[in-house]
């Protein structure tokens, strides 16, 4: 029975495999018409894809450059005195005498003005009636919507001196006023206590009165000083940083200066207004803590007159700076080393795969081997919790290939080679000895593997959440991989000494994209270096290989473990 | 192509569309063809698998068909009627093998592959391939030899 049923095989394939029938007379036609509708389908579909992804693209400019108009700014964290002040030994020498010199703070020195920074546009005068010397006008910055709830501090720069400041408007409310006491009571034993290199301020000084408006009501601002009837408004506070940095300090003159602005690269590109009644040493004004009413430091003593103090040495003797934003705009470098679980997702090609061709038979005959990267990646701070990373990474997978029989056929070159096929594609092999094969001739290939090594482009996003010195680092990326190698190794036995050939993979594609996730946990060692480790998924989302019977998608599961140095 | 095509349908209609579908997608790939091997055969493997892709697409694979097999008959003369059965009959005798078992008949005789990709081609198990082949086997032993009875019968009272 069964001798009759493998007959009956041979029986139907004797009789059809060369049976031919006519195709009917309209076949062809059909196809033709089909052709021609495919084909048209086929541009549309394309057409449409262009367009899609130029639309994309766009979108993406777009929103790039917005983000860098619009939250990305010039001169952030940066301190108006790096750029705009210059404190010169001259200047500063006609200051000396306190009660008529003109100290230059910036540019403009005429008619006993500063100006720190750019000018900027005034909004109302208001006047200022305080201690010895009256009307004293100010500017007033219009800031934006801040403009109006400017609240105003007077601060008494001795406990001795009754010298809180009067301001015509806006009244105090009760937290400034609190401010305001608590700096009565404490600013006389602060300069008691002053470094050798701070020279208190003259009885004449003690007896001015300083008047800082502040936008923000949220944040009352408390002064230490001994100004006289010193008036600093704007330094417009939004966003998360440094509200202060455009007051942060005002120099002394002789007499009285009216009306003066003070623009600073605030984050916002707001003028941060600084209009002054300056008739003593310059204030510095700090504030202490990232989020913080602000605090002017009784630094401004290093100002006093006849003394040159650099911009360097200013900022040296600084003692407290805004603490940046954990992250926003830090530039670190990654430095990594990963040992990868490779795998591969195979799918067969309608067109191409076939018998001993497809998926079942690569996935029987291999599995993977070593593999690695490495990598140097940057990371930039988008916003304080949101890390944008780049950079370069290598890395190189190995497939193991069972042995298996090749067969000769017409290689590129127009001879006869063995072609050897595996999930990446295909290679043309002729064995160094023995006689040169035949179309048709096989050989048992012994022992063979596949490596195939990219440098990959990656970009993704990383939301850092960070405990104490511990960080940890959720992140979504796509990398584009660009083909440095791809060879096969083959040995045969039958040859003579076990020959080994290698040969360059055919079919491989020059790039191919993957997505990643990865969850990374990193220790701060100090403030600059970071060591930590991340597990990262990727997942190809094209195939490394074309033209092939199996198409391949190569993912990895990495272990990076690295080092992270913060520039 | 359109006797591949024939081989894998159940009507000339069902054939024509095949073929139809498969020179689309052979001038859409041609490009994709490395001139290994015959350009013929690389046709008919495309032909091949646009019908593995139609019959995938709409028949389940698991067409149980109950064959009433006859009892086991001595066929003496079984040679003379597959010698009277030209290649149109047997072709026809395919094409009416019931679908499930006709794909796995034709993909293992004509097309030589092994049960374990017929299995992955046709997403069944390597059992059921196997199961299918059989079945397919005896179905068009019993045509054949209903075929030689009737043959008997008509010369018989001819």
């Amino acid at each position: 029975m069964k001798k009759n049923l493998q007959d009956v095989d041979k029986l139907f394939k004797d009789a059809l495999d060369e049976h031919l029938e006519p195709a009917p007379p309209g076949a062809w036609d059909a196809i033709n018409n089909d052709l021609d509708k495919k084909q048209a389908f086929q541009f549309k579909e394309k057409y449409f894809r262009l367009k899609r992804f130029a639309l994309a693209l766009l979108l993406f400019i777009f929103s790039g450059v917005a983000y860098l108009l619009y939250f990305v700014q010039p001169g952030k964290n940066s301190l108006i005195t790096q750029k705009n002040v210059a404190v010169s030994k001259n200047n500063a020498g006609s200051s000396a005498d306190a009660s008529s010199g003109q100290q230059v703070v910036g540019e403009d020195t005429k008619h006993g003005s500063k100006v720190v920074g750019e000018d900027t546009d005034h909004g109302s005068e208001e006047t200022n009636h305080g201690g010895k010397d009256t009307d004293h006008g100010s500017e007033n910055a219009n800031h934006g919507a801040n403009a109006t709830n400017e609240s105003s501090v007077a601060v008494a720069t001795t406990s001795s001196q009754k010298t809180v400041a009067l301001t015509k408007k806006p009244v105090l409310s009760a937290n400034d006023r609190e401010v305001i006491m608590a700096e009565k009571t404490t600013t006389a034993n602060r300069f008691s206590h002053q470094p050798n290199s701070m020279k208190p301020f003259n009885t004449r000084s003690a007896k001015r009165n300083l008047l800082i408006q502040n936008n923000n009501p949220a944040s009352p601002v408390a002064i230490a000083g001994h100004a006289k009837n010193h008036v600093i408004k704007g330094a417009a506070r939004t966003g998360n940083d440094n509200y202060l940095q455009g007051g942060q300090y005002s120099n002394a003159t002789g007499r009285s200066v009216k009306g003066q602005s003070v623009t600073t690269n605030d984050n916002n590109q707001q003028a941060s207004l600084l209009t002054t009644y300056l008739y003593q040493p310059p204030l510095l004004i700090t504030p202490t803590e990232y989020g913080t009413p602000g605090v002017v430091t009784d630094l401004a003593a290093g100002f006093l007159s006849g003394h040159v103090i650099k911009n360097d040495s200013l900022l040296k003797a600084m003692a407290v700076l805004p603490k940046k934003a954990p992250y926003r705009h830090a530039v670190s470098l990654s430095v990594f080393g990963s040992p990868n679980h490779s795998f591969t997702r195979l799918v067969n090609d309608d067109l191409l795969a076939g018998p001993g061709r497809n998926k079942n038979a690569a996935e029987r005959e291999e599995h993977q081997g070593t593999s690695y990267s490495a990598g140097v990646l940057v990371n930039y701070g988008l916003t304080k919790s949101i890390i944008l990373q780049s950079g370069m990474v290598f890395s190189s997978a190995k497939t193991i290939i069972s042995p298996k029989t090749i067969y000769a056929r017409p290689g590129n070159n127009g001879h006869a080679e063995y072609e050897f096929n595996c999930s990446s594609g295909y290679s043309y092999i002729t064995p160094k000895t023995g006689p040169a094969p035949a179309v048709g001739d096989s050989i048992r290939a012994m022992g063979s593997s596949s490596v195939i090594s990219y440098i990959g482009v990656p970009l993704s996003l990383n939301y850092v959440w960070q405990r104490g010195r511990f960080l940890l680092k959720p992140g979504i990326g796509l990398s584009v991989n660009f083909l440095t190698s791809g060879k096969s190794s083959t040995r045969f036995n039958s040859l003579p000494g076990n020959e080994k050939t290698t040969s360059s993979i055919a079919g491989l594609k020059t790039a191919y994209m993957d997505g990643s996730v990865a969850l990374g946990a990193e220790w701060m060692v100090n403030r600059k270096i970071s060591v930590g480790i991340r597990p990262m998924l990727r997942m190809a989302l094209t195939t490394i290989n074309k033209n092939t019977p199996v198409k391949t998608y190569q993912n990895y599961l990495s272990w990076e473990t690295g080092i992270r140095i913060n520039l | 192509m359109y006797s591949v095509c024939l081989r894998f349908s159940r009507s000339g209609h069902e054939a024509e569309e095949i073929l139809q579908e498969g020179f689309i997608k052979v001038f859409s790939a041609l490009h994709q063809y490395r001139n290994e091997g015959s350009f013929e055969g690389w046709v008919r493997k495309i032909m091949v698998n646009t019908a593995l892709q139609r019959f995938r697409s709409r028949a389940p694979m698991h067409a149980v068909v109950s064959l009433e097999l006859t009892e086991e008959q001595p066929v003496a003369d079984e040679h003379d009627v597959v010698a009277r059965l030209s290649a149109k009959e047997m072709l026809a005798m395919v094409q009416e093998l019931p679908p499930a078992y006709r794909m796995v008949f034709n993909l293992y005789v004509f097309e030589g592959y092994q049960h374990k990709e017929i299995a992955s081609l046709l997403g069944i198990s390597e059992g059921t391939s196997k199961s299918n082949l059989y079945d397919a086997r005896r179905w068009l032993r019993e045509k054949i030899l209903r075929e030689g009875k009737v043959d008997n019968l008509k010369k018989l009272y001819s």
